[in-house]
């Protein structure tokens, strides 16, 4: 109770600092609802000219690219940091320098995947010039950063009793890490890894935004120029490749289980995916000849500098409030929803769990698969297509990006937490009047808290880089004055308030960690 | 030198109270040790001091004539490379194939480089050897199957195979029946002792099934409470001794 409580006033908290009310009163009903009825009316009527449909697959194809190989660039990289940590063994290793390696690996990891690509593309930008590789490049620092500390993870987890022959051997570390631990999570990596190249689809279909080429450019410029049906086009696309992602990281991670290597597949689909990109490459070399390599390098001094004034960190510091409040109240509303719709969706697994005796009640199977097909169409859009939408009939502000961070964050959650209730396979409910509700408040929820826990935990660490995000894309706080200072060069200015995002992440994170626990 | 490994007063402590005190005891070269014992007596505590594994937090362990486990570096290697463990419980690796587990026998004898090329592409000669040693425990038509594949016994033979495949001068098994079918258990030890005794190995052997002490053992140490209560042939050993040994413990 006291919980709730306590829950509910920090809410409020964060919907102060969000200063909702005055996104509310500002909120204008006739704007809205004709901008709505444009959007709605255009959305309808897609663009399927072939002019239209040739680009939008030219820039699909791009998004593919850049998504594929900039995964596999950062898992690989990554893969060789977990194992360069992990050689230390749980940073138990008796030689100091392994053990100080393992700590600085470690803490690096952290600090690259606390920015989002949005910013990794801004900073590469300056050197690179806009294009697919820049958010190639862009895509792989993060997903290292991601998978390497998720890879070290999975190392450290394995029960040291599976690798006792292994390590008692008296090989090199590396030999030991190589043929006990790596063997061992084989699995579970790659089920990561096909994970993050979901993600990295999505991401990859808006990067394009700042300038990291594939199909947001063109969105952000159709929705600019109010073409709906363009923007209509656009996002089937972005929903067909994000779907598609889904159902091919699904039949890979099969595969994977089944113990057939991934190796040879993989390699072949970024090597195709590569050819595609090769053309960009082209002009990133065109752009490299242009510029002069002793600006380039001032450029990447200025970078290494963060001003240090107090004003600068003053601006930084407020500017983290409306990222925070609006990571928190998005992951509270969107776990709320789907604990909510759980007697719902869920509803595919308890019938079947109560027997073929029992007549499986085929409305409420119908209605579980509609809503799950829903959370698939929430989570396929990616948060940032999500804000543009909501932006177009709201205005852009912390309104709209509440609003997408929710959509995303319920069309995940739902997922999650309904596989971890048909996961648990409990025992079947008793059959009676209204059994959902109490199954779920006396069985089933106190069972899976510390699951359920886990899964918007980390969730809300997911929706405060994406907050970031966001505000680099325009809904304000320390991600807009990030993506300002870049635009005016004021590249000391933007290394200190990316510091300050990178120190926000990793507070959250260990205290997300922390809690879940 | 006549003894495989040398306990001289050693003690471990753990926090729950557990260990071994004040323990002395040799092995002789080329013998079958079977070690009983009610649980938490320190049976394993003892294969861990002699495998070097574990140091004595007084008293002195040697091992093959070595001090294994304040060994360093090549020295440490060279140890190892002679000393065969077989862990309790599932000892495999479950993302390497049948044919990787058991050529990991070798890690202590390759260069690191090798190891790690051995990982991608096996020598011919290796895999030859890795071939033999399944056969020797009539697994040879598995050499290309997963861990996951095979039955319990077949994955501790697999477990064996890699111990050949090593061929250490020492066999130190804990438990090695332990998650077996009754029936299994017997031919499965008489494997172990059989090609121990092949490789003139000397094994020092955990047991939990007193039954299995019926079979090709050459001294049966008793412990009780972290302490050796006697040492005897085993045909010394009658269920009156066995039944004061585990009703002490009570």
């Amino acid at each position: 109770m006291r919980g709730a409580l306590g829950l509910a006033f920090a809410v409020v908290l964060a919907a102060f600092a969000l200063d909702l009310s005055t996104a509310l009163q500002a909120f204008d009903l006739r704007y809205a609802a004709d901008a709505l009825a444009a959007l709605t009316e255009g959305l309808a009527r897609p663009d399927l000219s072939t002019e239209a449909l040739r680009r939008t697959g030219a820039l699909a194809l791009d998004t593919v690219a850049i998504a594929t190989v900039g995964t596999a660039l950062g898992g690989v990289v990554g893969l060789v940091l977990a194992i360069a940590a992990a050689s230390t063994t749980t940073l138990a290793h008796p030689s100091l320098v392994l053990r100080a390696l393992g700590i600085t690996l470690r803490v690096g990891m952290d600090a690259v995947r606390a920015l989002p690509d949005f910013a990794w593309a801004l900073a590469i930008l300056l050197v690179l010039g806009p294009g697919a590789i820049t958010g190639t490049l862009a895509i792989a620092v993060s997903v290292a950063g991601i998978l390497g500390r998720a890879f070290t993870r999975l190392l450290d987890d394995v029960p040291p009793r599976a690798v006792t022959v292994v390590e008692a051997s008296g090989a090199a570390a590396l030999v030991q890490v190589v043929y006990g631990r790596l063997p061992h999570i084989r699995a579970a990596g790659w089920s990561y890894a096909l994970a993050r190249l979901e993600c990295s689809m999505r991401n990859a279909s808006v990067i394009g935004i700042v300038g990291g080429g594939g199909l947001g450019a063109e969105l952000f410029e159709e929705l600019g120029y109010g073409r709906m049906d363009r923007v209509a086009t656009l996002l089937l696309a972005l929903v067909a490749l994000t779907a598609s992602a889904d159902a091919g990281s699904t039949l890979l991670r099969v595969r994977a289980l089944h113990r057939r290597s991934l190796v040879r597949p993989a390699t072949a689909l970024v090597l195709l995916a590569g050819l595609a990109l090769l053309p960009a490459l082209r002009d990133v070399a065109l752009h490299l000849r242009a510029v002069d390599p002793g600006f380039m390098l001032q450029t990447v001094a200025r970078l290494m500098q963060p001003e240090l004034s107090l004003n600068t960190l003053r601006s930084a510091v407020a500017g983290l409030a409306a990222p925070l409040s609006l990571a928190f109240l998005s992951t509270v509303l969107a776990s709320l929803v789907a604990l909510g719709g759980l007697s719902w969706t869920s509803r595919v697994v308890r019938t079947r769990d109560r027997g073929p005796a029992a007549a499986a009640p085929l409305p409420a199977f119908v209605l579980a698969v509609a809503l799950r097909s829903c959370a698939l169409l929430l989570r396929a859009v990616p948060e940032v297509a999500w804000l543009l939408l909501f932006a177009a009939a709201l205005r852009m502000g912390t309104l709209p990006a509440l609003l997408a961070l929710c959509m995303h964050g319920i069309g995940v959650l739902v997922r999650l937490f309904t596989e971890a209730l048909d996961d648990a396979r409990m025992p079947a409910p008793h059959s009676g009047p209204g059994f959902g509700a109490a199954w779920l408040a006396y069985d089933a929820l106190p069972r899976l808290r510390t699951t359920l826990g886990t899964h918007a935990a980390l969730q809300g660490e997911s929706h405060l880089r994406t907050a970031f995000t966001l505000g680099i894309v325009g809904a304000g706080g320390i991600g807009d004055s990030f993506h300002t200072a870049v635009g005016f060069w004021q590249l000391e200015r933007a290394s200190m308030l990316g510091l300050t995002m990178v120190a926000a992440f990793i507070v959250v994170d260990r205290l997300a960690r922390r809690l879940a626990r | 030198m006549k003894e495989a490994a040398a306990l001289q007063q050693a003690c471990v402590a753990y926090g729950d109270g557990r260990g071994v005190a004040e323990l002395s005891a040799t092995v002789r070269r080329g013998t079958a040790v079977a070690l009983i014992g009610p649980s938490g007596a320190g049976k394993s505590t003892v294969l861990d001091l002699v495998a070097g594994t574990l140091a004595p937090s007084s008293g002195t362990v040697t091992t093959l004539g070595e001090p294994v486990a304040q060994l360093r570096g090549g020295a440490y290697r060279a140890a190892r490379a002679r000393i065969g463990i077989l862990p309790q419980g599932d000892s495999l690796t479950p993302g390497l194939s049948v044919l990787q587990n058991v050529l990991a026998g070798k890690l202590a004898h390759w260069s690191t480089a090798w190891a790690l090329w051995s990982r991608i592409r096996p020598a011919a000669a290796d895999v030859d050897a890795a071939r033999e040693a399944l056969e020797a425990v009539e697994l040879a038509d598995r050499l290309h199957a997963w861990p996951d594949e095979l039955s319990g016994g077949e994955r501790k033979r697999v477990a064996l195979a890699r111990l050949l495949l090593q061929s250490p001068a020492l066999w130190l098994a804990d438990e090695p029946t332990a998650g077996l079918d009754p029936r299994r258990r017997r031919a499965s030890l008489d494997l172990l002792l059989r090609l121990a005794r092949r490789d003139d190995a000397t094994v020092l052997v955990a047991l939990h099934d007193l039954e299995l002490l019926e079979a090709d053992f050459d001294e049966v140490w008793a412990l009780r409470a972290g302490r050796l209560a006697w040492r005897r042939p085993p045909r010394d050993v009658d269920a009156d001794t066995l039944a004061a040994l585990y009703e002490a413990a009570r």
